[in-house]
């Protein structure tokens, strides 16, 4: 179906794009010197990209990206609840005590993960590949085992990778007290359908977020490291 | 990152790859207002995740990534006879296609084949098929190793055949190429 033996699309849009350096770059070269329907394609593309622009231009686009970033219904991260530390506190001793020690809690080498729906009522526990929708609120608790050093990493239906624990920094949390507690937050899911993964990362080293990540993204296994993934099916 | 690092940032990200990520998102979504729309919700993800962004070699691998995941979730996300409408869209493309443009039919197909696929199978697909990535960019494409690409690319090609073959009963293949 596909030779792949000559410059693929793909890398003419990358030699488009001013991405490519050294002896990729030199072979498309030669291939365009040497091959003019390949240079006949290289210039539609360079029209095409030139159209684009003239027809969507950086400003108009500006002016929408800044309408939908402003969108509440987008907004994906959660909050403290409303009156602050003391209930916040409360919500995570009532997941706590609400969850129970086996079945929903997802467990990895001597850790483990919680996801529950939060309701008026009691949270409900939800096991990996429960199914959820654009703003239901989740409340998600930890236990670190002997680990000294938490992050949690959320990638949504579109790939897009986010740390939501620890808030700010580099490097991973030191986790506080217990090894056993809900993270300080919940999370309001925005409308993006498709799969959202939830993996919760222990560490004994409080090891660079950008390195977990990196990890995270490959299904990668670190040494001194444990991990739980929840799968979450949003739908519309 | 402060407002005017991310403003220049956006702006030659958007003239730089803006087109290739409309270009994805037209394939899949077919009108060039679900384009529209979908290129601005990939740049969204992109600025939200602008961190991971920098530290790429192929920042467009990325966002090609970014922008095949968040089309195949909308079609997902149409649910009831999305295939249907997909499969008469294909029709009417193929008719106006020129004789010979092997690798518009080949994205024809692909694009067709798209409804019968498993979600990893698809993305390996349009990016071996569709942009003719070799598989080592293609794997990378899809954080996957090249024996579990070379699985989906052959899964793909199970399911292209039967839907080949049912259409016309006496083509025969040989062995698979991947």
């Amino acid at each position: 179906m596909s030779t792949h033996d000559g410059i693929s699309n793909f890398m003419l849009e990358r030699y488009a794009v001013g991405e490519l350096t050294g002896a990729e770059l030199a072979a498309v070269e030669a291939a365009l010197a040497a091959d003019p329907m390949l240079r006949e394609r290289a210039d539609a593309m360079r029209k095409a990209r030139d159209q684009f622009l003239a027809d969507e231009p950086y400003a108009a686009f500006r002016v929408l990206h800044e309408q939908r970033k402003a969108t509440p219904t987008r907004k994906r991260f959660g909050f403290w609840l409303p009156t602050g530390l003391a209930l916040a506190a409360a919500a995570t001793l009532a997941l706590l005590t609400a969850l129970p020690d086996e079945g929903e809690r997802i467990k990895g080498d001597g850790v483990g993960l919680t996801v529950a729906l939060v309701s008026d009522t009691t949270p409900k526990p939800l096991a990996s590949g429960a199914v959820v929708h654009a703003g239901d609120r989740l409340q998600l608790a930890y236990d670190a085992g002997p680990y000294a050093y938490i992050a949690l990493i959320g990638i949504d239906g579109s790939g897009a990778m986010t740390v939501y624990y620890p808030e700010a920094g580099e490097v991973m949390a030191l986790r506080p007290g217990d090894a056993r507690a809900a993270f300080p937050f919940s999370l309001t899911l925005d409308a993006t359908p498709g799969q959202e993964t939830m993996t919760a990362v222990f560490a004994e080293q409080p090891l660079p977020l950008r390195r977990i990540q990196e990890a995270v993204r490959k299904n990668e296994v670190l040494p001194g490291v444990s991990t739980v993934k929840v799968v979450l099916e949003k739908e519309q | 990152m402060n407002t005017t690092d991310e403003r220049l940032d956006l702006r030659a990200l958007y003239e730089r790859y803006g087109h290739s990520v409309f270009r994805r998102c037209r394939y899949f979504l077919r009108t060039d207002d679900d384009a529209r729309d979908a290129l601005h919700e990939v740049f969204l993800k992109v600025t939200q995740s602008y961190g991971e962004f920098r530290g790429q070699a192929s920042p467009l691998t990325w966002l090609t990534r970014i922008a095949t995941h968040h089309c195949l979730n909308v079609l997902r996300g149409r649910k009831a006879g999305w295939h249907e409408r997909y499969a008469a869209a294909v029709t009417v493309g193929a008719q106006h296609a020129e004789p010979g443009q092997a690798g518009v039919e080949r994205a024809e197909l692909v694009h067709r084949l798209l409804s019968r696929l498993g979600r990893e199978e698809q993305e390996a697909a349009v990016y071996y098929f569709v942009d003719e990535m070799s598989q080592e960019e293609a794997a990378r494409a899809c954080d996957c190793s090249l024996p579990t690409l070379r699985k989906r690319l052959r899964r793909f090609i199970e399911v292209a055949r039967k839907e080949l073959k049912r259409e016309d009963a006496t083509l025969v293949f040989g062995e698979a190429p991947i």
